[in-house]
């Protein structure tokens, strides 16, 4: 009935076309309309019961309110909580950032060697549950210095040391894209120190890196339940913290405080995405997929 | 051999420069807390030994949460490669290019979307009074109480499958795009049909992909605190909340947890040993692309 459809889709797609049939076609949009529905069910319930209202018997809420966000700015921890987590997730970007900006501006301009220890021991945190970094943590500096212990300053190293391996491999990857050894070379022929090259050649040139990785270091510090759980506890609840505790309060309540944690985790993408795209560097568009890996 | 060692010393602080603080940083968080822990848990107050080794690995409480954390990890590991690999395959080769910038910013905000927030969207979504759960009842009269609890294993199989899935879609993806047009072409000029091509070429190149995404969603899962605490606030025996309980509740033989801790610390490891070892060699087949 409708011959031409066939056609005008298959212009839209890319040069893997041979390799899979027709009838396979359909089945891969299937599962990828499974996953999408799979993914969004989760978070459409919990919108919904946020804004619910007598919600018993009836496929959908009767009827719907803002009473549980009232209700939220109302409890005494929620905004002490949230604002310990965006403290604590911009103390980790900064601690993260400086590290990482050190580290691979240098390997990439005077140490190769220093790649490889690198990049081992950014594995580290993929290699050691987080519950047993807390742990590590508290048994260690317990030992030697113990007046660290329960404290939020212990808590942010934690996360930094975390956190870094995203930071530094979205910066390795920028470093790579825009040559930085030749630039730092040209700048040295002229004359220039190497922070100098630095500060006016690499940085202006990292806004891809910084952005992907200062993403992730963010939305991981913001939303990390496990070391500030185990190293701080409710003596210094974190967002997390405290809505974990809710969970045999109205459900509504802790509905919305999902719904805040999740809005602010991707607000916060998208802030550093569109603040970073003013900022210049010529290479923006080709390195920020490779820095996503 | 010339060079005397304070030379050396200082010829060597000045190759690491200001990159040592990233070096102090790590060892002083990471590095030596973990040798401190391994060396505590060996520590007996007789001395050195493997005694709280064997008191945890001979005490069946501690083994059945080691038996439901390797379980519960294994089946999520199978479920979200395979899956992550059905919809890498089906974006790879299936899916109009207008839908795929889109499908990526959403897989990649779904994978990062976990711990306590994800674990309270399924409380909403499949608690006892859960939009799924009331919709099943009122519209089909299918009750999921008492057959079904979010806060178990099934439900923590569901939760940690929906964050590794996208996960390993992402990580698979790069190895499915490697599988050229023109090696299907060749293949297909000499006289295969497509099923032998996949048989002989596209599974060979594509399994050690696969078996290190399996590998790398099996250690997530079985090292994974958060979402199991705040979906079954404990009520599971699984092995990272039994080194939670250990340390933060003051319990009886702390130095237990060390041992615990260590042993998880080896199978993570090793499993991100094998992931290096797996994607190095697949790299081989990425170069070019």
């Amino acid at each position: 009935m409708r011959p031409r459809v066939r056609v005008s889709q298959d212009r839209g797609r890319d040069e893997g076309l041979g390799l899979a049939p027709a009838l396979s076609r359909a089945f891969g949009s299937v599962i990828w309309v499974a996953f999408v529905s799979y993914s969004l069910l989760p978070l459409l319930a919990t919108v919904l019961f946020s804004v619910s209202e007598g919600w018993v018997n009836t496929v959908f809420p009767e009827r719907l309110s803002v009473a549980s966000y009232a209700a939220l700015f109302r409890e005494p921890l929620f905004l002490v909580s949230l604002g310990r987590s965006v403290l604590l997730a911009l103390g980790t970007l900064l601690i993260v950032t400086v590290l990482c900006v050190l580290l691979v501006t240098w390997i990439h301009i005077r140490s190769p060697k220093l790649a490889a220890p690198a990049e081992m021991i950014s594995l580290i945190p993929f290699a050691l549950p987080w519950v047993v970094v807390a742990l590590a943590l508290v048994r260690f500096y317990g030992e030697i210095y113990p007046s660290l212990l329960n404290t939020p300053l212990l808590l942010v190293l934690a996360h930094g040391a975390v956190s870094m391996p995203f930071m530094y491999w979205a910066l390795d990857n920028n470093m790579k894209a825009i040559n930085a050894r030749v630039l730092y070379e040209s700048g040295a022929t002229l004359g220039a120190r190497w922070d100098q090259t630095l500060r006016y050649v690499l940085l202006p040139n990292l806004g891809p890196g910084l952005t992907t990785g200062g993403m992730l270091v963010f939305a991981s510090s913001f939303g990390e339940y496990a070391l500030s759980r185990l190293i701080v506890g409710a003596g210094w609840a974190t967002l997390p913290v405290w809505q974990a505790s809710l969970i045999n309060r109205d459900a509504r309540v802790t509905s919305a405080v999902t719904v805040v944690a999740i809005t602010v985790a991707i607000l916060a993408a998208l802030i550093i995405t569109v603040w970073m795209a003013r900022s210049p560097g010529e290479v923006a568009a080709r390195t920020a997929e490779e820095g996503s890996r | 051999m010339g060079v005397s060692a304070p030379h050396a010393i200082g010829a060597s602080f000045r190759a690491v420069g200001p990159a040592g603080a990233f070096f102090i940083y790590m060892a002083a968080t990471l590095v030596a807390p973990t040798a401190y822990l391994i060396w505590s848990s060996v520590n007996t107050p007789a001395g050195l030994g493997l005694e709280r080794y064997t008191t945890v690995l001979t005490d069946p409480f501690y083994l059945r949460g080691f038996r439901n954390s390797f379980g519960l990890s294994l089946l999520t590991a199978l479920e979200a490669s395979a899956a992550g690999a059905l919809l890498a395959g089906s974006f790879a080769y299936t899916l109009p290019i207008r839908s795929k910038r889109l499908l990526l910013a959403f897989s990649n905000l779904a994978t990062n979307l976990g711990g306590v927030s994800l674990a309270f969207a399924f409380i909403a979504l499949m608690g006892t009074n859960g939009m799924l759960t009331i919709g099943l009842r009122e519209l089909f009269g299918i009750n999921l109480y008492p057959g079904f609890d979010v806060a178990s294993f099934a439900g923590l199989n569901l939760v940690y499958v929906y964050h590794l899935t996208p996960f390993a879609f992402l990580i698979l993806l790069p190895a499915f795009r490697g599988i050229r047009q023109q090696w299907i072409e060749a293949a297909l000029t000499l006289g295969a049909t497509r099923s032998q091509f996949w048989r002989h070429v596209g599974v060979p190149v594509l399994w050690p992909s696969f078996l290190a995404i399996f590998i790398l969603t099996f250690a997530n899962a079985f090292g994974t605190y958060s979402t199991a605490m705040a979906l079954t606030v404990g009520r599971v025996n699984l092995i990272p909340l039994q080194i939670g309980f250990l340390f933060g509740e003051a319990a009886f033989d702390t130095e237990l947890a060390d041992a615990l801790a260590v042993l998880m610390i080896i199978t993570t490891s090793l499993c991100i040993v094998a992931y290096r070892a797996l994607s190095r060699r697949t790299s081989i087949w990425l170069q070019n692309t």
